[in-house]
């Protein structure tokens, strides 16, 4: 009977969300790891080495990469002899406008985002080749550097221990692979340099110089916690040095080392292996690069010609007065990338939002600055408005933020001075543009998704009004077609009859000028070196050039006369703008790019002639015709595509000094289970312990039809000593507690940020079973049971998939979440409890049950220049159940869970009272909760532990859970006390909130300090009785404790 | 396994090895193995999964000793068990690997009782009755750490506990089912040595202990309709496991696996003190499996076996039949992963 009600529900959830995907819209971006687009159509593949997965969106990548894959293996692997067990996977993931790489070297995995990166930190080798080599070398070395066998990434252990009003939950990993960031990093981009595909070239240079400048070229022991572009950067430059210094092979031969040997302590390799510890190492290492700088900063005139910092009004102070953890907290304030200089305003990009402001050339300052938009580039409408590309999903302001950087690629907008804004393009793939008023034209940067930044032309309407639009229809690309083709900073003339722009010819970039009229293409310049950022003028054209191997400003005339030097950066300068009287550029700092200006008549003085070098011509790229004629139809259940799983050891111990029913310690051990096909169509868990309490998890997610669903299934056995007392001493009864439960949902992502669910659930409580007896229940006829049916509606302001996602990051942006459910539900209690139990009711008890759970975190602007980073977490919870359970109604009370009953994780709570003490069918409870900063970037390390951050937290709720009178009736909320005795509960509380982690892998650890007070003490028990031992510590105002490692940041 | 114990059979020497390849099957050694008992296992790092389905057939008709589970007189005790066994052996480093084994067990048991004597010139048949039960076994968690290796040899150190799950014979006073495990952790460690080649050659002794617990089937009348869990005291166990494997071809190898094993008998621990249940305070048993191995493409393996006791213990033994000898057939699908 049961079965076939749950059966029913699940068929009449699966008609409901079919009904709900024929009405859904076109899917767009989807977020990676999910891989559900209904449209898309994966092949594979195969070459020697290598199975390559794409779509129809990729070919280009696919057949490409097919000519690289194997030879690049082939003359990677000399320096490391790796085999692989299988084939390695690529999977080539085209409809975002994302771009990266990542390397699962667990699996043997790459994964590459095929939108070529705009850069100015990187090497000037083709970004493909550049990336494929790059996590090709993650998966050689990081395998040849792993001592533990690579399925198992960790070994768990949990600890739990729970005291009447204390709680203590340890989750503390240890990690086969003890690399630090710049270590794996490192490695990567110089054996992608052996190849000739990587370089510590112009770029890199300028990114240490400015590192070195501010004082903030990070030691490596502060990598582990922060360092982003340094991890490559340092890295790179370090293992260089290394090599130089102790011969050829050094690098390599600490990576076999350390695949030979498990360093707990990752410093402990350099001594073993170099015989010179690693600090003794890096302080050598810094005596050549300071070298390096000084060098440099003399053969650039000392800095005459690197400009001058642009001075913003009410500017409190000078970024080089600071101290350099100053100046990185200050950063943003600080920073800024100049656009355009239009209708007398110069409009820069600071921290993701266009703005303007009058520039004045004679004092170097910014003064009457606005904000135009959200957004990265600016393009001239009409004085009053311009166009923007700004990210998309940021224009509605009922929704925050979904934070998942450059995933869906910009929409095209139309803002005006007044702060309107009007949404021309969707997800235009744009990433920079022009226009022309004359030719009621924009140019554009598109992106195809396939390796290609292409050239696009639309044509405008309305031009110079309000009213302006874009004419999709008349969307083309004018240049010839190039195999992964680049091409950047599409710029008009003065004139508008040509359209300047830098394009990729072989391993890098030159400068050209298109005919709008004629169709002919211009050479500008074309040395071998980057030519990049053509700002027009009228007689003739700025531009960056690393001619001399560093990134300065050159102006060219149309005069076809050589190119003169403008600027000569310290670091590196980038995006000249010319102004009537000055020219404004962006000029590297260790912290980003700020804006530097220099008035015209302070260039350097012109030097001899410019000896302009020519160019080798590229060789051209492999034919691409014919090599996808022999891919294959991906199939999510074929065994081949099926990734390996990865398996994590567990350990768990448990006191609970209040279970004296089975035993207060338990001890289990098991082994958790994940796989997934290649590109997450369906993905199984399987978690299984067994000890003093066994159990078994089981989780499968499929994504193969447009709507998705999964299944979840657990078992519970736990045997115990129950010790009691009794007529002539003390006597024991072995005890056995069964309970499982079967759960499955169909899943329907409406959008973004909303998901529509059907859930079925049963929970099976078997019962427990003293001594020598038989069993009385089991699954079909259980002691307790409880089915629900229902919908979900769920809200998720963010992406915790989103590959770039990092906590620390998100808390600063803000999100909203919500869970809004519904449900039929059936309670079940066994006749035989009842007749035992008066107060049960025997039978099956229909109800119905909604939940609200929903969560608004706010940031704060942060205080103290940048340093306090404060957020404010509103939380709301209600809850109604129909009837009166006595089994799964609602629970309330601060508990702490190990990983072995993950199920009972939902329970809302209280974290000032007892796990459990309050419960009822009615729920309404309130938090709000406001985090801060006692410490920032601490950078502390002893032995494996690494400590970051350190934040308080402050809190409260309030409000309680509503039952039934001993009489029968429905307890009112706030109008009638609960059971408890009181109208109203509260509790406040503070944390002590340790970012850190463990060994060198930077996850999500964290350490959590509670203490919670409990300001409104029950005054009744449950039965409405006064009974203090009924009552516990809740009857009295008092503290709780908690100390939970390992529970995230 | 604690209390392993088999039944005399009388066959020896060659008719037994004979008898074995004759009929295909070969013998592992029943008794459970750590991860790194055969040579070559987990080398590479990888793991490994074993699906094996074993049928057990013992019977035992002394009852001059008593059994834990049946107070009653008996005549004959039957027992047959199906046991299907998940064997995972996971490397997490190349010298250290963690092993999971989880055994399914359908059992039947037939008993039958004694004459009743009314009187002297009077009695009632004996009567008859079968058990049966079916569920989790009790699961055994082992790491084996190899600390050398030297081609062709090495050598490793095991450690590990088998864990109760099911000691419920459903009544207090004639059992209603047969339970699934003795209600006793064992805590055991081992050494071992294996020789890869000419001939594949392994040898390990395994000392286990159990430090004696409370067990459900043990039931202590304390008052009239009143009952608690009995207990046993500590004993301990020592096991010596051989195998020899020779490979006749690339795809075809057969196997001997002789073990020893020097079983103590627990003490039941009564209110105010303990008492042996039976004279003998060391049971010995030694058995001999032998198995056909056929090798199924790298990664699979199938195995046909089979075991029988040469030196029996099962009319010592106090936890039969809650602890069924191994003696019969079986059938096991290695699968090798990296």
């Amino acid at each position: 009977m049961v079965l076939r009600r749950f059966l029913t529900a699940l068929a009449l959830a699966a008609i409901g969300c079919c009904w709900l995907a024929a009405r859904a819209p076109a899917a767009r971006a989807e977020p990676y790891g999910q891989f559900y687009r209904p449209q898309d159509t994966w092949n594979v593949l195969e070459t020697k080495y290598f199975r390559i997965y794409y779509t129809q969106d990729t070919p280009k990548s696919a057949a490409y990469l097919r000519t690289l894959a194997d030879s690049t293996f082939e003359r990677l692997n000399q320096f490391y002899g790796y085999q692989p067990p299988t084939k390695i996977r690529v999977i080539i993931v085209g409809y975002t406008t994302f771009s990266n790489g990542f390397a699962d070297s667990d699996h043997d995995r790459i994964t590459i985002f095929t939108s070529t990166p705009d850069f100015h930190s990187r090497s000037r080798v083709p970004w493909f080749d550049n990336v494929f080599t790059h996590e090709l070398a993650h998966i050689l070395s990081l395998n040849t550097a792993t001592h533990w066998w690579k399925r198992v990434p960790l070994v768990l252990g949990t600890g739990l221990a729970r005291f009447q009003q204390a709680q203590t939950l340890i989750k503390l990993p240890i990690y086969g692979r003890n690399f630090p960031h710049w270590f794996a990093e490192g490695v990567a981009q110089f054996d992608t340099s052996l190849l000739g595909r990587d370089a510590f070239d112009e770029n890199r240079g300028a990114f240490q110089r400015a590192a070195y400048e501010d004082r903030l070229m990070f030691p490596l022991e502060k990598l582990p916690f922060f360092g982003g572009e340094q991890w490559y950067n340092t890295g790179l430059s370090f293992l260089m040095y290394l090599e130089d210094r102790f011969g050829t092979g050094t690098v390599h031969r600490l990576f076999k080392d350390t695949g030979e040997h498990f360093d707990y302590l990752f410093d402990e390799l350099f001594p073993r292996v170099l015989g010179i510890p690693l600090a003794d190492l890096e302080r050598d290492f810094r005596i050549v690069v300071a070298k390096r700088f000084d060098d440099h900063f003399a053969a650039v005139s000392g800095g005459r010609y690197d400009g001058k910092p642009l001075r913003f009004e009410h500017a409190t102070a000078k970024y080089r007065d600071l101290e350099p953890e100053q100046r990185d907290q200050m950063r943003e304030g600080f920073l800024g990338m100049p656009l355009r200089y239009l209708d007398g305003k110069l409009f820069f990009r600071q921290v993701g939002v266009v703005t303007y402001g009058d520039f004045s050339a004679k004092d170097g300052t910014l003064t009457n600055v606005k904000p135009l938009s959200p957004g990265s580039v600016v393009a001239p409408n009409s004085s009053d408005s311009y166009f923007v590309l700004k990210p998309e999903r940021d224009d509605n302001p009922l929704i925050p933020t979904f934070f998942r950087p450059e995933f869906e690629s910009q929409m095209l907008v139309l803002a005006d001075t007044d702060g309107n804004t009007r949404t021309l393009l969707r997800e235009s793939r744009l990433s920079e543009i022009d226009t022309c008023a004359a030719r009621s034209e924009l140019a554009g940067i598109y992106d195809d998704g396939d390796g290609s930044v292409k050239l696009a032309l639309y044509k405008l309407s309305g031009f110079g009004t309000k009213a302006v639009a874009v004419r999709r229809d008349t969307l083309r690309f004018p240049l010839n077609e190039l195999p992964f083709d680049e091409v950047r900073s599409p710029r008009y003339g003065p004139d508008c009859k040509k359209l300047y722009f830098s394009r990729r010819i072989g391993h890098d970039h030159d400068l050209f000028a298109y005919d709008l009229t004629t169709g002919a293409l211009e050479t500008i310049a074309s040395e071998p070196a980057f030519e990049l950022y053509p700002d027009p003028v009228r007689d003739g054209v700025y531009y960056v050039s690393s001619r001399d191997g560093t990134m300065n400003v050159y102006f060219k005339p149309y005069d076809d006369t050589a190119p003169r030097l403008v600027t000569q950066a310290i670091t590196g300068h980038h995006h000249p703008i010319d102004t009537p009287d000055a020219l404004v550029f962006g000029r590297l700092y260790g912290t980003g790019f700020q804006m530097h200006t220099q008035r015209h008549d302070e260039a350097p003085p012109p030097a001899a002639m410019i000896a302009v070098a020519e160019k080798d011509s590229p060789a051209p790229k492999p034919p691409l015709e014919g090599l996808l004629e022999d891919a294959y139809g991906y199939n999510p259940v074929s065994p081949k595509n099926l990734m390996p799983p990865s398996l994590v050891p567990l350990i768990d111990v448990e006191y609970d000094s209040a279970r004296s029913w089975d035993g207060a310690v338990r001890i289990q051990a098991g082994v958790e289970l994940y796989m997934q096909d290649e590109i997450a169509r369906h993905v199984l868990l399987m978690r299984g312990y067994t000890g003093d309490q066994n159990s078994f998890l089981l989780d499968y997610d499929n994504s193969m039809l447009p709507v998705s669903f999964r299944v979840r299934a657990g078992w519970n056995d736990a045997r115990g000593l129950w010790v009691y007392g009794g007529t002539g001493g003390r006597y024991e009864q072995i005890t056995n507690d069964r309970w499982g439960f079967l759960w499955g949902s169909l899943r329907l992502p409406l959008n973004l940020f909303y998901t529509v669910s059907a859930v079925a659930e049963t929970i099976r409580d078997v019962g427990v079973t003293t001594g020598a007896r038989a069993r009385q229940f089991d699954l079909g006829d259980p002691a307790y049971g409880r089915e629900l049916f229902g919908g979900v509606l769920t809200y998720d302001g963010l992406d915790r998939r989103d590959p770039a996602f990092r906590e620390r990051d998100i808390n600063k942006r803000g999100y909203r979440q919500f869970t809004l459910a519904g449900y039929y539900g059936l309670e079940r209690v066994h006749s035989t409890l009842a007749r035992q139990d008066s107060t049960l009711r025997a039978g099956a008890t229909p109800f119905f049950r909604g939940e609200l759970n929903y969560s608004e975190f706010l940031a704060l602007p942060a205080l103290a220049d940048g340093w306090f980073d404060q957020s404010l977490q509103f939380d709301l919870t209600l809850g109604y159940i129909s009837a009166d359970l006595d089994f799964f109604p609602f629970y309330g009370g601060g508990r702490l869970y190990s990983q072995a009953a993950p199920e009972y994780n939902a329970s809302v709570g209280f974290s000032g009272y007892d796990f459990g003490s309050l419960r009822g069918e009615t729920l309404a409870n309130v938090g709000v909760r406001y985090r801060g900063p006692l410490a920032r970037n601490l950078g502390w390390n002893i032995g494996p532990f690494f400590l970051n951050d350190v934040y308080f937290q402050v809190f409260t709720s309030w409000g309680n859970i509503w039952g039934y009178d001993p009489t029968g009736r429905r307890q009112r909320p706030f109008v009638d006390p609960a059971s408890n005795g009181r109208y109203v509960l509260g509790d406040v509380g503070a944390d002590l909130r340790l970012g850190h982690f463990i060994q060198q892998v930077e996850s999500n650890v964290g350490t959590t300090l509670r203490l919670v007070y409990r300001l409104v003490p029950f005054s009744t028990c449950s039965d409405g009785s006064r009974n203090r031992s009924c009552i516990g510590p809740n009857g009295e105002r008092g503290f709780m404790f908690y100390f939970i490692v390992g529970g995230g940041f | 396994m604690v209390g392993t114990a088999s039944r005399r059979s009388g066959w020896l020497g060659r008719r037994v090895v004979a008898l074995a390849i004759v009929l295909g099957v070969t013998c592992p050694a029943h008794a459970q193995t750590g991860p790194y008992f055969e040579p070559q296992s987990l080398d590479p790092a990888g793991y490994e999964l074993r699906v094996s389905a074993d049928y057990h057939d013992a019977s035992r008709s002394d009852f001059t000793r008593p059994i834990f589970l049946m107070a009653q007189g008996l005549s004959r005790l039957h027992a047959r068990q199906l046991a299907v066994t998940f064997d995972l052996r996971l490397s997490i480093t190349p010298s250290l690997a963690l092993q999971i084994v989880l055994p399914w067990l359908v059992r039947d048991v037939a008993a039958e009782g004694v004459n009743l004597v009314v009187s002297a010139d009077q009695s009632l048949p004996p009567r008859s009755w079968t058990l049966s039960s079916w569920g989790l076994g009790d699961p055994t968690l082992a790491v084996g750490y190899r600390f050398w290796r030297a081609m062709p040899w090495s050598a490793y150190a095991e450690l590990g506990a088998t864990i109760p799950i099911d000691d419920n014979p459903g009544a207090a006073s004639l059992p209603q089912r047969v339970p699934l495990g003795t209600g006793q952790h064992e805590l055991f460690a081992g050494i071992g040595a294996t020789l890869d080649r000419p001939v594949a050659l392994s040898l390990n002794y395994r000392i286990g202990y159990s430090p004696g617990e409370h067990a459900a089937y043990l039931v202590r009348r304390v008052a009239n309709q009143s009952y608690t869990s009995g207990a046993l005291g500590a004993f301990a166990h020592h096991r010596f496991n051989a195998a020899g494997e020779l490979a006749l071809s690339k795809l075809f190898s057969v196997r001997l696996a002789p073990s020893l094993t020097f079983m103590q008998v627990p003490l039941l621990i009564e209110r105010g003190g303990s008492r042996q249940l039976i004279h003998e305070q060391v049971a010995v048993e030694l058995d001999l499996a032998a198995a056909v191995r056929l090798r199924l493409g790298d990664a699979h393996r199938l195995e046909l076996r089979g075991s029988l006791p040469l030196v029996a213990a099962t009319d010592l033994d106090p936890f039969y039949p809650i602890v069924i000898p191994a003696r019969g057939v079986g059938i096991a699908w290695f699968f090798v992963g990296s």
